[in-house]
């Protein structure tokens, strides 16, 4: 099987604006990843450990420093049509009726608007918002509103789906269903995904493999593969093998932090 | 839901009760002064100046001061305001002198208007548009700043031209924090307008009100400040109307 991603020693330094000629934040320290089509991958890391920065760099929206990354292979230098990217549920457009913000990228592409609705209802369908076309952000839940960014970015048929902590401002049950529901679209999409969060629990979830990102400067010291049976469930989290892979998780944190504290 | 329909008639209520005590105070002091008018005499003054084909003409002549200052304001506002908020640097270099001009009162300057424009029309247009201006440009200018980065990240995400930002998410998101000030500036081009004209007219509001104050008309004069009054109140609800058309999306 080909690669759908391929991360190349790519870091990232960031210019200080007030610090000496040529010192830098070190952000990324040589990633190497390789995502597999219609993987499920995610990035797991404090906050703050650059994996957003990484996400960005894949999604073509910052450029490495060192390094590169080839997505089906091409070289990425700038946003390509075979990724879309969803950020958190803030990310819709607040003056854009859910039609509308689906329509979007449609929209920037030039499609007419008969054929951008069509597409942007069918989208709405599958991530069960039907009915609501014509409400605004503010008149749904966070949850509705991360649906809606989600039927966004599939609106523009990518092969490729990156996702910044899209949950991450939910709440914990909010977060859980929210999860089973991506699992739904992306068995029914059949995308590949790299799915950046802060929480263990939500990586055990919903992943085909974890990569275990440290404090910067970041490097991928881990790589963890979620073993357990799909199509998953509520239950799935508090199955033994659950159980090893986030103990597995603590370990590897623990000795980040210093170790002194022990696995709990 | 319970307690919207009670504030539907009570707020319009205890506006109306408030006008009737502005009444009855100005009864009691025009007899503890008597220098100043009673509000019977206010009225009829009133009912007088509507029926008077030529204050048409002074308020009509007023008006078209303010519009056409606003209209000027309003446009080199939008301009400045977002030319100077698309970029940091910028901002933070002017940024203090803007405000340091914003706390200034424009009618300072309304001598210097005077020595560039000469007298009638043309200074008082200036002026409404020095007031207008300022509120119009700091808000676009803070609106412009205050874009909200997801979205641009989002655009960019999907390959937007700068053209496609500009339009579709800078245009989108700036149209509330430049009404807001665009509807402040309506407001201060008339008391532009006004106040030129207080200092030197022969025709318009301002030039009306000095006129019955020379000749001793304060009732006349009390007359035309309530029909001034009037017309703000009917202009801030025309505004409000606009303003919650516009942010209808903001309703949950």
């Amino acid at each position: 099987m080909s690669d759908a991603i391929e991360v190349r020693a790519v870091s990232k330094t960031f210019l200080e604006s007030d610090a000496a000629a040529g010192s830098g934040i070190l952000a990324i320290r040589h990633a190497d990843l390789r995502v597999g089509r219609g993987e499920f991958v995610s990035l797991l890391g404090p906050s703050g450990c650059g994996k957003s920065t990484l996400l960005d760099i894949i999604g073509g929206l910052e450029a490495p420093s060192a390094g590169q990354v080839i997505v089906e292979g091409e070289t990425i230098r700038g946003p390509s049509r075979k990724m879309a990217m969803v950020f958190q549920p803030m990310s819709v457009f607040p003056w854009r009726t859910t039609l509308e913000n689906v329509a979007f990228g449609l929209e920037l592409r030039g499609v007419g608007r008969t054929e951008r609705e069509r597409t942007a209802r069918e989208m709405i369908e599958l991530v069960g918002l039907t009915g609501f076309e014509q409400k605004y952000p503010s008149q749904l839940s966070g949850g509705m509103n991360q649906r809606v960014a989600i039927a966004r970015a599939l609106a523009l048929d990518p092969d490729i789906l990156l996702m910044d902590e899209p949950f991450g401002a939910l709440d914990e049950q909010t977060r859980r269903l929210m999860g089973l529901e991506l699992l739904r679209i992306w068995d029914r999409a059949r995308k590949t995904i790299v799915f950046v969060t802060h929480s263990i629990e939500e990586a055990i979830q919903l992943s085909d493999r974890i990569l275990l990102m440290s404090a910067r400067p970041s490097v991928i010291r881990e790589e963890i593969p979620v073993p357990l049976p799909r199509p998953r469930s509520i239950e799935s989290l508090t199955s033994d093998t659950a159980k090893d892979i986030e103990r597995r998780i603590w370990r590897a944190l623990m000795e980040e932090v210093g170790g002194a504290t022990g696995a709990p | 839901m319970v307690v919207k329909a009670p504030l539907a008639w009570r707020v319009p209520a205890i506006q109306l009760a408030f006008i009737a005590c502005v009444f009855v105070a100005l009864s009691l002091s025009s007899r503890l002064l008597p220098i100043l008018p009673s509000a019977s005499d206010v009225i009829l003054a009133g009912v007088k100046l509507l029926g008077w084909r030529e204050a048409y003409r002074h308020f009509g002549i007023t008006a078209g001061e303010a519009l056409a200052g606003f209209v000027i304001g309003t446009v080199l506002g939008i301009a400045v305001g977002a030319a100077v908020g698309a970029s940091r640097t910028a901002t933070e270099v002017l940024n203090p002198i803007i405000l340091a001009i914003y706390a200034v009162p424009k009618i300072i300057f309304l001598p210097l208007l005077m020595m560039i424009f000469g007298v009638g029309f043309a200074p008082k247009v200036a002026n409404a548009a020095m007031h207008a201006f300022f509120p119009i440009m700091l808000n676009s200018l803070v609106g412009m700043r205050e874009v909200d980065r997801i979205h641009i990240k989002v655009a960019q995400s999907m390959s937007a031209s700068r053209l496609h930002i500009a339009r579709k998410v800078f245009l989108p998101a700036m149209v509330l924090p430049v009404f807001a000030g665009v509807r402040l500036g309506l407001g201060l081009a008339f008391m532009g307008a006004l106040l030129a004209e207080l200092f030197e007219s022969k025709a318009g509001v301002g030039y009306m009100v000095i006129q019955s104050y020379t000749a001793g008309e304060i009732a006349g004069m009390l007359a035309i400040i309530a029909v001034v009054f009037a017309l703000i109140l009917a202009m801030n609800a025309g505004m409000q109307r606009v303003e919650n058309w516009l942010s209808r999306w903001r309703r949950a």
